[in-house]
């Protein structure tokens, strides 16, 4: 590519990047602003700059409490989902028995009920179980799920027979090969799939906003958040409040980009 | 090779392994029992009662509620918010995606960055997304105050007819993330030896986009579009850190509708507006379904 | 193909799952509610003495939706009275960030009879939770224990329904007008005369406007004010004298009066001197419009006097009026400015309610707390750092109470709605409506369509009289 063009194609790029990443510069500089002399600033740069936004947010959002039980919930419903999804693959890639179309139609129906729908009944099955403000009303509702049991079923498919048959000669039960040679050689789906899943429980909103009645016990980090939008407080306390909450997950997209990448585009591209 | 191994098993060694597989199923169709089946049916039949607000009086009133509500505005006002957030942000979404994809889509040094930059908004949460798009379009603290030029002099969010539209922002803006990601692998996965041959075949960029490109990766464009147009129809967090449902009730979307009638005078009416929304998400699956089928078919 | 099987297992599994609606009503209604007699209202019992016989600490726990400071002020006033004594403990839940939210959950729980002994309710509220049949009035346990709470009458007589008093402890609040002395100062107004009625609002609008305020008047578009203004000009939204000499059956809020606050409405927005903020919950743009100082002037609860003063005056009492620094905003306050007169308002706030599902010792341990909330020193407490009014003699006369009127920035605000709760008709303290959520929301909306979608007078009041209609014909059908 000749440098006329390569020269192009970085400014293109650089001017796409800035668009994307100009609401993050403009909530980081809010976040670290003086509220009081919001009204005479200029927007690209803070007037004034104070830290104590991220402070009084962790405080009054009681964030430290919230960040401790999302990440409870989340690595529950994580492992949760992981263990009945490998178990669930397992049984649809390798065993026979009776139902067994009908019992994965089953599982993809599941697909068409999220949440969303079935959330009014959900909440009265919540109420006669007392399970309001507990980890287990946050995380049994998601201790399985379709779409992991879809794709760790096909990275089980992709296991080449020899090695089930070597396996069957040597007499491994099949939890024995799940635990030993399954799950091992599908590794990169598993570590694709639990990070997707570990994205997702730690952004949930709706169910966590519908469970929780004593948000000053219970709320997840989400949940925090909206308490401190909704409290009459300096500017930059709920948006530094924001800041905080989007710390975990930043790291993790950092730590496990390629993971990230592949389980999102493991439904679109074949192969 | 399994089946021909299987074939030789013992009944015993049947049973046993659908026992096995009994076992390993389990667990997850409890789950789906408890959580989807069973509150699905629950959800249909109360759609067919009514009750006070007090919970004290429920009483059978029939299929005739399902008639009132889905005729009636509340099914209608939802539903047609939701088609907006979806009409918002899916083509947005496919088009900037699509955009962004093609851009970093090239040997460049450094374009890892670039791609980072661009799956960036991955990472954040629709609670987030919110509170950013909060600071940047708010009437009172945001950096544009203003609203939307030839729908009157209110504030975007304040302004009931451009209210939709300022929510849609923020869900645009985190959805960048996955559908960059998903449209680079589409472009990633088209071998290079179709592109080269093209070029040698005098066609220009613009034509090879629209006339090789583009064909190639329109299964994934296909499943992006149905990832985003899902997303929009669950669509909550946005609108109520952004605006509450309202002005005017013009972002209550049916989810929205749906979790305002948690008490048990409006449970009714709530239910059977699950069960729409139920309806729409299957059409939309099922349409996602043939379409995708039919690719597969016909298609490349 | 997937789609057939997916469909196929769907219907299976919906069908093969138990039959029949769960029931949201468990038990049968096991108190009736007061029957009024021969000889005025029956009232059922409070059963006082039953603390004397519980073995142990009695817990109580108590629902709650209070924010900051007056979510402070509860937990020291639970505090302070568990550490007093050694039989009742109560346990302060905090529900939500709202009323509703609180309501909402107390609702929910009716069915299963899983109700706190204690919760802290909007007063709005007042109609259905009588009409539930869960809620023990305050006044038998106050005949049982001879006591007398010493109230206001207005206050008395708001919260009386069906010939019973209700609620345990009550906290006033007041609408009031909160504004920026140094944005009068500098429009040429005189900075210690707020206006006292709607046409002198315009007036200091326009003046303000003039001097290059954005919005003078930052305006929340809630019912509660509507109200206000409507049944201070001595007008009735429902029929049955606002509901309270009977269940209201019929809307009367397609009115003159409303017509007229409309009208007047419409035209302040027309003329860009208000700036009008969707009542949606967790709405908080009006503060911040006057924080940003793009308005001069708020309507908005007294009980956010303190918060005023610690947002917008950094927390001083005493603001340099004459400061230069622009930056500087000087909160003052005026009386609810009234259609002909200023401090027309209604009774508003919140009570504590006492239910009657829990066990006799719990209520009885319920009553314990409520008298402790009505001995001066709690009530001073909930002056001073909760911001709620006063509405006892005891109360009022305490000095730090006078002092707080003197020397204190938000004492000075608070003590103008104070003065103006006491301009309240006893007669005419407010209306009770059951479905009051169904019509507060057909208010919302209809200002909501006025001032931010421009839709006429009366079409949006139209529609909202309609609506109000409706919600009050469903709930006489919903109730039996």
């Amino acid at each position: 590519m000749s440098r006329g063009r390569a020269l192009a194609w970085y400014l293109l790029l650089t001017t796409l990047s800035v668009l994307v990443l100009a609401p993050i510069y403009f909530l980081l500089v809010r976040a670290i602003s003086d509220p009081t002399k919001a009204f005479t600033s200029s927007v690209l740069t803070p007037q004034g700059v104070r830290f104590d936004g991220f402070s009084q947010a962790w405080e009054r959002g009681n964030l430290g409490g919230a960040l401790v039980r999302s990440l409870v919930v989340t690595v529950g419903i994580t492992t949760l989902q992981v263990t009945t999804s490998v178990l669930a693959a397992y049984a649809f890639a390798f065993l026979r028995f009776p139902f067994k179309r009908v019992l994965f139609a089953v599982f993809m129906a599941t697909l068409l009920l999220p949440l969303e729908v079935t959330l009014l009944p959900n909440l009265h099955t919540m109420r006669d179980l007392g399970w309001f403000d507990s980890y287990q009303g946050l995380i049994m509702p998601f201790a399985a799920a379709a779409f992991g049991t879809f794709l760790i079923r096909q990275g089980f498919l992709g296991i080449p027979s020899e090695i089930r048959d070597a396996a069957r000669l040597e007499g491994w039960s099949h939890l024995q090969f799940l635990v030993r040679f399954a799950v091992p050689l599908t590794r990169p789906v598993i570590a694709s799939f639990s990070v997707i899943s570990f994205m997702g429980a730690f952004n949930q909103y709706l169910w966590p906003r519908a469970i929780i009645t004593d948000a000053e016990s219970w709320a997840t980090v989400q949940i925090a958040l909206r308490g401190l939008t909704s409290r009459i407080e300096q500017s930059n306390v709920p948006v530094a409040g924001a800041v905080i909450a989007a710390v975990p997950i930043v790291i993790v997209l950092i730590l496990f980009q390629r993971q990230i990448v592949r389980g999102l585009t493991a439904g679109a591209v074949k192969g | 090779m399994i089946a021909r191994q299987e074939a030789t098993v013992s009944d015993s060694g049947r049973l046993r392994e659908a026992l096995t597989a009994l076992a390993f199923i389990a667990p997850s169709l409890v789950v789906f029992w408890a959580f989807s089946f069973y509150p699905f049916q629950q959800l249909i039949l109360r759609g067919l009662y009514r009750n006070n607000a007090s919970g004290t009086n429920l009483r059978w009133v029939g299929w005739e509620q399902y008639g009132d509500v889905l005729a009636g505005n509340e099914f209608r006002d939802g539903l047609w918010h939701s088609m907006q957030f979806v009409l918002f942000t899916v083509p947005a979404g496919l088009v900037l995606g699509t955009v962004l994809a093609v851009a970093a889509n090239r040997r460049l040094r450094g374009i890892k960055v670039f791609q980072t930059i661009f799956s960036s908004t991955i990472a954040t949460s629709t609670a987030v997304a919110s509170v950013v798009f909060l600071v940047l379009i708010n009437q009172q603290i945001g950096v544009y105050q203003g609203g939307v030029p030839g729908f009157g002099s209110q504030a975007i969010l304040e302004n009931p007819s451009t209210a939709m539209f300022g929510v849609s922002l923020s869900a645009i803006w985190q959805n960048l993330g996955l559908s960059f990601v998903i449209v680079l692998a589409g472009l990633q996965a088209i071998p290079q030896e179709v592109e080269e041959a093209a070029t040698l075949d005098g066609y220009g960029p613009v034509r090879r986009f629209f006339r090789i490109t583009l064909p190639m990766i329109s299964p994934v464009l296909l499943f992006l579009v149905v990832v985003l147009v899902i997303f929009a129809l669950q669509a909550f967090a946005p609108i109520e850190l952004l605006t509450s449902g309202g002005p005017a009730r013009s972002t209550e979307t049916l989810v929205y509708k749906i979790f305002e009638r948690q008490t048990p005078d409006l449970l009714g009416e709530g239910a059977v507006l699950s069960v729409g929304l139920f309806g729409v998400t299957f059409l939309v699956t099922l349409g996602q379904f043939l379409l995708l089928e039919r690719r597969v078919h016909y298609g490349s | 193909m997937r789609v057939r099987g997916a469909v196929a297992a769907l219907a299976v599994v919906a069908l093969a799952a138990a039959c029949g609606v769960r029931d949201e009503s468990s038990a049968p209604d096991q108190t009736a509610p007061p029957v009024t007699g021969d000889e005025g209202p029956v009232l059922p019992d409070c059963p006082v003495g039953a603390l004397d016989d519980a073995d142990g600490v009695v817990d109580v726990e108590l629902w709650h939706g209070l924010g900051s400071e007056s979510e402070n002020n509860l937990d020291q006033l639970a505090a302070r009275f568990n550490q007093s004594q050694d039989r009742v403990r109560v346990l302060v839940r905090n529900q939500g960030v709202s009323y509703d939210e609180v309501l909402r959950k107390f609702v929910a729980a009716i069915p299963s009879r899983q109700l706190p002994p204690l919760v802290y309710l909007e007063d709005t509220s007042l109609r259905q939770l009588v009409d539930s049949g869960v809620i023990l009035p305050a006044e038998a346990c106050e005949k049982a224990d001879g006591f007398a709470s010493g109230q206001l009458p207005a206050v008395r007589n708001y919260y009386t329904a069906d010939g019973v008093y209700w609620p345990g402890y009550t906290n006033v609040s007041e609408p009031i007008l909160y504004y920026n002395q140094n944005h009068f100062r500098q429009a040429g107004l005189d900075p210690e005369s707020p206006p006292h009625t709607l046409e002198e609002l315009r007036e200091a609008a326009r003046a303000l406007k003039a001097s290059g305020i954005r919005a003078p008047l930052s305006y929340i578009l809630n019912s509660w004010f509507v109200e206000s203004w409507i049944n201070g000009a001595g007008g009735s939204v429902v029929n049955e004298d606002n509901g309270r000499t009977g269940l209201a059956t019929e809307s009367t809020f397609d009115n003159e009066l409303t017509r007229e606050l409309y009208t007047w409405i419409e035209e302040m927005a027309a003329e860009g001197l208000l700036e009008g903020h969707s009542a949606t919950a967790g709405q908080i743009n009006q503060y911040l419009a006057v924080a940003q100082q793009n308005s001069s002037m708020l309507i908005e609860t007294s009980t956010a006097a303190t918060t005023i003063k610690a947002v917008l005056a950094g927390g001083s009492d005493d603001i340099d009026l004459g400061s230069a620094d622009p930056s500087v905003i000087a909160p003052a306050a005026g009386p609810f400015p009234g259609l002909r007169e200023p401090g027309q308002v209604r009774v508003s706030g919140g009570a504590f309610f006492l239910t009657n599902t829990p066990a006799p010792e719990v209520q009885a341990a319920a009553w314990a707390f409520m008298r402790f909330m009505w001995e001066t020193e709690s009530q001073v407490a909930w002056h001073l750092v909760g911001s709620y009014l006063p509405t006892t003699q005891a109360a009022v006369g305490a000095p730090e109470v006078a002092a707080y009127w003197v020397d204190d920035l938000a004492g000075r605000m608070l003590k103008v709605s104070y003065d103006q709760l006491l301009t309240v008709d006893p007669a005419r303290p407010g209306p009770q409506i059951g479905p009051y959520r169904a019509y507060s929301e057909a208010i919302k909306n209809s200002l909501d369509r006025l001032v931010l979608r421009g839709d006429s007078v009366d079409a949006v009041v139209t529609a909202a009289d309609r609506e109000i209609q409706r919600a009050l014909d469903r709930y006489i059908e919903d109730n039996g």
